[in-house]
């Protein structure tokens, strides 16, 4: 799936404001500064996906996830490598000491789901918001496992949708991937939205 | 000679989206840069009354492009334009004498409130 | 199928249950809320969640109502991040450490008949899962301690010394620095057991370790070694310096009074290894070392100093 320089550049666009507008919340719901890098964008097929996102089917993960439904119908998932997800918890909620297996992660679960959720209502919300798509998002889950086993459920057919970004929180990085998956045909309808947007912006333009 | 605004973002989308939403009357001339490279050059050649900048780009952020500019004598109203509008990032900003903070994505009214601002500096 | 009383559902549900509408109201408040809050129904109904509770901060609530109303999705307030929504005081939980009830929220879209937006809030009480979680954590940090610790001294144990030596030896190795090992034992300590008693035996040893550890640096470990066997390591310490530190070690424990007997009435012996990282050795290796200097210090007369040849 080829996405045109300027569709790139305007899906870009929307997911800088959505991770920005998800750092602002963020900082102000853990109480410290927050930065998030500049998103990187793409559309690819899900079987193009472990080697597009440099996340291996092998990794250890953790994933907050979101189902869609309406004129995107889909998932959106959150993903962190486990080890990197545990470390910002545990930055922000203190540390459990492990002993011999048995983990008293509790809280963490929790607490990435509410961060998980902020950022994909955000994101999801500014893209649905700028493009005009009309989107519902379900409760939020929480899962660890393998990243093979996470995505097994999508069909080999579908396109994936996916901004990675790194976030920086109480000292601590930990890079994030954004992917929603979606059916061909509603992926097709985004990109028309997208070229819509495009086109609604420069026909408003004043004539110089 | 009429009056200039120079915007820098990386972004074509984001220029595009606010070259459409210029309110009608717009007092200035729109110009546009993508990199802190071209907007040193068009700020040196057209010396703009405001300059809109994008806080998240590569390389340098707003900020820092804002206070390259100020080094190199270019004397304008700066404008922060983001939507990442955190206490840190307006901290930033204030501090380096930003005249105000617009937030992504553009509307006409956020455009209008940026101009009242500036008005208010002169 | 007959209509059920929803209304009166709600109401009876062991949990909090509020609903706002579009204008940020509250145009629902059930009996769960009005028992713990002493806020009836009728008075809650038509303020904003603010105005009932002013001095608390509630934007991360407004953020998550208008991010529900604009776009129909939930949100959640984790009990991790929030503690509570509601601010709910629970006396009986106070000799826990908790005043307030300890609170997970959650926010889903609902629309009437005509369409229009609310949000309906359940408030879930969590304060004693949070209560049993934080006896939990203070238990495993309790036992991460005491497996690595002697129980009457409280100085490091045996176990965690061999495990801390070996990563130090690997250090010493990558950075090239030295490790000085002391080996410490009380001179007749079963002489003074025996005179005295075990209990001031046991004063006597947790004095001794008291004062040893005036003469160490806050990199060193003080190791309970054996009986009356004490292990001190000293990472980045070189022979020089490892004797010094030894016989002032030797001097304060000899000026001292410990336990209930008089300063000169106990004195120890100390035998000192250096670990080199360009003649490497197991840390078995330097603990014999030190342990055959301590033997000849016992063998002088005791009371001194006896330290390894570089």
């Amino acid at each position: 799936m080829q996405l045109t320089p300027a569709q790139h550049d305007a899906l870009s666009e929307i997911a800088n404001i959505g991770a920005s507008r998800s750092a602002k919340q963020l900082s102000l719901l853990l109480d410290d500064e927050i930065q998030l890098s500049i998103p990187k964008v793409d559309i690819v097929m899900v079987s193009e996906l472990p080697e597009a996102i440099g996340i291996a089917v092998t990794d250890d993960v953790a994933c907050v996830y979101q189902d869609m439904s309406g004129c995107l119908t889909g998932k959106a998932r959150l993903i962190f490598h486990t080890h990197e997800s545990r470390l910002l918890v545990q930055a922000l909620v203190g540390s459990v000491p492990v002993l011999s297996g048995i983990s008293m992660q509790i809280y963490e679960h929790e607490a990435m789901k509410e961060i998980g959720n902020i950022i994909i209502s955000v994101c999801i919300s500014t893209m649905t918001d700028m493009l005009g798509k009309e989107t519902r998002l379900a409760i939020p889950m929480y899962r660890e496992g393998l990243f093979g086993e996470i995505i097994e459920e999508d069909s080999r057919h579908a396109g994936v949708l996916v901004m990675k970004a790194a976030l920086t929180a109480g000292r601590r990085g930990i890079s994030g991937i954004l992917i929603v998956t979606l059916s061909i045909p509603d992926i097709v309808g985004l990109l028309m939205s997208l070229d819509n947007f495009l086109a609604g912006c420069a026909g408003q333009q004043e004539p110089e | 000679m009429q009056k200039t605004i120079l915007i820098v973002d990386d972004s074509a989308t984001s220029r595009l989206l606010f070259r459409a939403r210029l309110p009608g009357n717009f007092p200035y001339v729109l110009h546009e840069a993508d990199s802190l490279d071209s907007a040193m050059e068009k700020a040196v050649s057209i010396r703009p009354e405001v300059v809109v900048l994008d806080y998240n780009m590569p390389g340098q952020n707003g900020v820092e492009i804002a206070r390259a500019m100020l080094k190199a004598g270019i004397k304008a109203r700066f404008v922060l334009f983001t939507a990442n509008t955190q206490k840190s990032v307006l901290d930033e900003a204030t501090a380096a004498g930003f005249v105000a903070v617009i937030e992504k994505p553009v509307t006409s009214e956020i455009i209008n409130d940026m101009l009242e601002k500036v008005g208010q500096c002169n | 199928m007959t209509i059920l009383p929803y209304h009166e559902i709600i109401d009876h549900l062991p949990l909090g249950v509020l609903i706002v509408d579009e204008t940020r109201k509250i145009c629902f408040w059930n009996a769960w809320l009005a028992g713990y809050t002493s806020i009836a129904g009728k008075e809650a109904a038509g303020r904003a969640l603010e105005e009932l509770f002013p001095e608390q901060d509630n934007s991360r609530f407004a953020f998550a109502l208008e991010q529900v109303l604009r776009t129909k999705s939930p949100q959640i307030m984790s009990q991790a991040l929030n503690r509570y929504l509601i601010p709910i005081r629970i006396p009986s939980l106070e000799r826990h450490g908790v005043s307030l009830m300890q609170q997970t929220v959650s926010l889903q879209y609902l629309a009437d008949d005509d369409g229009r937006g609310y949000a309906l809030v359940s408030i879930m009480n969590v304060t004693e899962n949070v209560i049993r979680s934080a006896a939990l954590t203070e238990l495993a940090h309790k036992l991460q301690h005491d497996n690595n610790r002697d129980h009457l001294t409280t100085l490091y144990n045996r176990r965690f010394m061999w495990e801390w030596l070996v990563q130090q030896i690997k250090q010493s190795s990558r950075h090239g620095y030295p490790i000085a090992c002391l080996m410490l034992d009380l001179d007749n300590f079963k002489n003074i057991n025996d005179r005295y008693g075990h209990e001031e035996g046991d004063l006597v040893l947790c004095g001794f370790a008291g004062i040893v550890d005036e003469h160490l640096r806050k990199s060193d470990i003080l190791v309970r070694y054996g009986g009356e066997e004490f292990v001190v390591l000293m990472p980045q310490c070189d022979i020089e310096a490892a004797i010094v530190a030894a016989w002032r070690t030797v001097k304060g424990v000899r000026a001292a009074a410990i336990g209930s007997l008089a300063p000169g009435q106990i004195t120890c012996s100390i035998g000192i290894s250096i670990y080199d990282p360009n003649n490497p050795r197991t840390g078995e290796e330097l603990l014999k070392e030190a342990d055959k200097r301590l033997y000849e210090a016992k063998n002088s007369g005791k009371d001194q100093v006896v330290p390894g040849s570089m």
